[in-house]
């Protein structure tokens, strides 16, 4: 092989990898007895090989597909889940969803239930017999005013609480709690 | 870079966004490497990748499955990267060391061999005549084969050697001539 033709080859083929076995064999066996070609094909890989090796591919910015998707006027995000949010969310955050309303619910018709036991209460000692007979006292009601008939003090904050200066209220309420009214009628 | 079965190019072939933003991700990287490197401007690189790949998606139909999608992309982007720099080459001239300068100050820290071998790629690009300049960034860069390379530009295989030996000894008498 001729130094000519070794350099040339050097600067394609060989550095590319696209050098036949044969010819690369006959290549580097001129290279071992030519000093000059032996420093081309040195140099040649310092300049023209070496730099590129540590090469890395430029970061390309997520602002580019959304510019793209934006012309072509696709959705920028094909495939890809909508963002989370309560309804369309994952099966454990509906099911904790439901429970809340279930529980909130619930309270709302126990304290509606409470109250309107407390409220619709007849006072016994003060309606006809056929009402009172439709509506007794119940256990609960028979347990406060006994409590209070107990605890002077927490009779005296029920009768305050309960007592707006007027005679409508004893209509409904019991007349144990009420005996001041009951008098003065 | 991922790889793309035919049934996602047939859809994308057909308008599928889906499929289209997966072709996009395989080959996004590619296509702003060989921009960047042809252009030598960030800003140059993304117009020139966004109008490939809206180019892409509207004649996906003509995709003839006769070559690699890959080298089909390539040839786009390398068409497309070229007619760009001849409109923008002497914008190009002006902006060029404020972008290389850019370039190094908002990377991330990196070794500085690599540094230096960014500075030192750029400057061994900038003295090519673009056609060469072109063979040397798909051997070089994107490691394509002579073959490949002569499919994405559709010129044959001893016009991809004459250019790249042509271009490597310009590059050797050049540094050559700087340490003498």
């Amino acid at each position: 092989m001729k130094c000519e033709e070794c350099r040339d080859l050097v600067l394609t083929d060989f550095l590319d990898g696209e050098l036949s076995e044969d010819r690369r064999v006959e290549l580097l066996s001129h290279i071992g007895s030519c000093e000059a070609c032996r420093k081309h094909l040195e140099n040649s890989k310092r300049t023209l090989v070496e730099p590129f090796e540590n090469l890395q591919r430029p970061k390309v910015f997520p602002r580019l597909w959304e510019r793209i998707a934006g012309e072509l006027e696709i959705d920028p995000a094909p495939g890809s889940s909508a963002p989370e949010s309560v309804h369309s969310g994952k099966p454990g955050q509906m099911r904790f969803f439901l429970l809340s309303w279930v529980v909130l619910i619930l309270v709302v018709v126990t304290t509606i239930v409470v109250f309107s036991r407390f409220s619709c209460i007849p006072p016994s000692s003060r309606l006809a017999g056929p009402l009172v007979s439709r509506a007794p006292p119940t256990s609960v009601v028979e347990n406060l005013i006994a409590t209070c008939r107990r605890d002077t003090l927490l009779e005296k904050s029920l009768k305050e609480s309960l007592n707006f200066g007027t005679n409508f209220e004893s209509i409904f309420l019991p007349a144990e709690l009420f005996p001041i009214v009951r008098l003065s009628k | 870079m991922t790889e793309i079965n035919e049934p996602t190019i047939q859809r994308a072939c057909h308008g599928d966004p889906r499929a289209f933003a997966e072709v996009y991700n395989a080959f996004v990287a590619l296509v702003f490497s060989v921009a960047f490197r042809i252009s030598n401007v960030r800003e140059d690189a993304e117009e020139i990748t966004q109008e490939v790949f809206v180019n892409l998606f509207r004649k996906f139909s003509q995709f003839s499955f006769l070559s690699s999608l890959k080298t089909w992309i390539y040839r786009i982007a390398v068409n497309t990267a070229l007619n760009a720099r001849r409109t923008n080459v002497r914008e190009a001239a002006k902006r060029v060391l404020a972008q290389q300068s850019l370039l190094l100050a908002q990377a991330p820290p990196q070794p500085d061999e690599i540094i230096q071998s960014e500075v030192e790629v750029q400057e061994l690009l900038s003295r090519l005549p673009v056609e060469q300049r072109v063979c040397i960034v798909l051997r070089n860069i994107e490691g394509l084969s002579y073959q490949e390379i002569a499919e994405t530009l559709q010129i044959n295989l001893n016009t991809v050697r004459s250019r790249l030996k042509r271009a490597r000894e310009a590059l050797l008498a050049w540094k050559q001539g700087g340490e003498e």
